[in-house]
């Protein structure tokens, strides 16, 4: 189509100037403006497709991680009552299958109200209903339960949290928010590495960091994670498995709470992210 | 028939945990011995190691994907069986889930009946592979090494008898050919890791059948130890 348009212009151009060669000048000047649009042209079109391709290609990925998603834990849940039925087990397996079904329901549960809240963000039909509540209260839960999750030989989550820190905010939201930073520290994280949470009050704001050891995040996607669908690396040989909605979501939310979060490099290795609430 | 002494063994590659457990229960409970692993790197170097009779692999695994596993095993083993086990259920990851050399394909989540169906086919068809190629008898240059009475008729005609490791560990040498023969296969197959004997036992038997075969025992052609792997038999006849 470029290319017509180019050879279009040229023949045109070369015909008037063979007709009124006196018209050289302006053929040349309104050929060069014209062939200037069209490069700009060209040029948006590219970036545009490039774009289409970039979200078609996460979109995929999403597809692909919550297809993974959603049967991984049912496959498991499935197995495991089938083999609760047929199988004589005694108690202790029976327990061990039945709590390990349980765990998976939640992850489930998770992952449901995941999509659910990123398309109601989306659609902007959440109202984000604000109200003052106890954050220091709200984030020490979340550890709590995660804590009990994320490993068997010893506490992994190393909460520091000064009480009353108090908030004006949607507490449903910001739970996820929460819960989605920690998730993320303790499912990079290797197993048992200690994951820290910190709430405090700085110059009055509350101030929430969430530091893990894990691999981190390199510098160029550092940007980009909190894109909707965007996962670091390749979805086929992923360590952790997600969908790339969390930070979508804490993004999302946090930007209805005027806060600012950031990203950086743990020393000596791992990501730090810092929330900062006005 | 060297296998029947032995638990049919499966390699069984899945990262998710609960799932692993489940599948390997129940596959335990069948009568089989799991080696269960999480990733696909730690997979092929298990399967460099050791003997299977199956292989189910998971295609969404961290370090290497199942299909690239599945590949990688292809090149250098075309009998084990291999069974995916997989979320991914369009019929393109089925086609190239089989075009990468798998047997059979099975979508999660599935039934546990079928599972065990499936797994039961597959490994009955890697024995019955297996006893098409059962030995009776082996020629060595114009020694004839006889499996079922554990004989060895030398080239003068006279009768030596073999003892049952010894018999064990030719036939193994020998249906493996030209391919070198890990320390942990012989311990597996001829052991079947009851007892733990010190490689250098391993080496006496080896230097046995070299005094039995080798023609020069300082220059063997037949029995070669390979340094840090194990041993390869080859024949110079055929």
């Amino acid at each position: 189509m470029l290319l017509y348009s180019l050879v279009q212009l040229i023949s045109w151009g070369t015909l008037v100037v063979k007709l009124q060669p006196s018209r050289m000048a302006m053929v040349m000047g309104e050929g060069s403006v014209f062939l200037f649009l069209l490069c700009i042209g060209a040029f948006f079109l590219h970036q545009s497709i490039k774009k289409e391709d970039k979200l078609r290609e996460q979109q995929q990925n999403f597809l692909l991680s919550v297809t993974h998603e959603l049967k991984s834990p049912l496959a498991a849940i499935k197995l495991s009552l089938q083999t609760i039925v047929k199988r004589d087990l005694d108690k202790a397996r029976q327990t061990s299958l039945l709590s390990n079904s349980l765990k998976d329901i939640e992850r489930l549960d998770d992952l449901v109200e995941n999509m659910l809240l990123a398309t109601k963000i989306e659609n902007r039909s959440y109202s984000f209903p604000k109200e003052e509540f106890d954050f220091s209260e709200l984030v020490g839960k979340i550890t709590d339960r995660l804590q009990i999750h994320s490993c068997g030989c010893e506490q992994v989550i190393n909460p520091t949290i000064q009480p009353n820190v108090k908030i004006t905010g949607d507490p449903f939201t910001l739970s996820s928010v929460v819960t989605n930073l920690v998730e993320n520290a303790v499912k990079y994280s290797g197993p048992c590495a200690e994951v820290s949470v910190e709430l405090e009050t700085q110059d009055g704001h509350p101030f929430l960091r969430v530091s893990d050891r894990g691999p981190g995040i390199p510098d160029a996607e550092k940007m980009l994670i909190f894109d909707k669908f965007y996962r670091v690396g390749e979805e086929n040989t992923r360590k952790a498995k997600g969908t790339g909605l969390g930070l979508f979501i804490v993004k999302e939310v946090l930007q209805r709470h005027d806060a600012d979060i950031s990203v950086r490099d743990n020393v000596p290795q791992g990501t730090i992210f810092e929330i900062t609430f006005s | 028939m060297i296998i029947m002494q032995q638990k049919l063994r499966i390699l069984l590659v899945e990262d998710e945990d609960h799932l692993l457990d489940a599948i390997k229960l129940n596959l335990e409970l069948e009568g089989y011995k799991v080696h269960a692993v999480k990733d696909g790197k730690t997979a092929l170097k298990i399967f460099k190691e050791e003997r299977f009779n199956l292989i189910i692999l998971d295609v969404m695994l961290p370090e290497m994907d199942g299909f690239q596993v599945c590949e990688t095993i292809r090149l250098e083993n075309t009998e084990v069986p291999i069974l995916f086990l997989t979320a991914k259920n369009t019929s393109e990851d089925r086609v190239m889930g089989l075009k990468k050399g798998a047997d059979d394909y099975l979508v999660k989540p599935f039934n546990l009946e079928e599972l065990i169906l499936r797994v039961g086919i597959l490994v009955k068809r890697s024995m019955k592979s297996d006893d098409l190629k059962e030995l009776n008898s082996y020629k060595i240059g114009e020694k004839t090494i006889y499996f079922n009475s554990f004989e060895l008729k030398q080239d003068d005609g006279v009768i030596v008898p073999l003892t049952k490791k010894e018999t064990m560990l030719l036939k193994l040498l020998i249906e493996r050919k030209n391919e070198a023969v890990s320390r942990e296969q012989i311990l597996e197959t001829v052991w079947n890791y009851d007892v733990y004997p010190s490689t250098r036992t391993i080496d006496n038997f080896i230097l046995t059948f070299r005094k039995y075969f080798e023609p020069d025992q300082k220059n063997p052609v037949y029995f070669h130890s390979i340094r840090g792997v194990g041993y390869k038999f080859t024949d110079i006849h055929s």
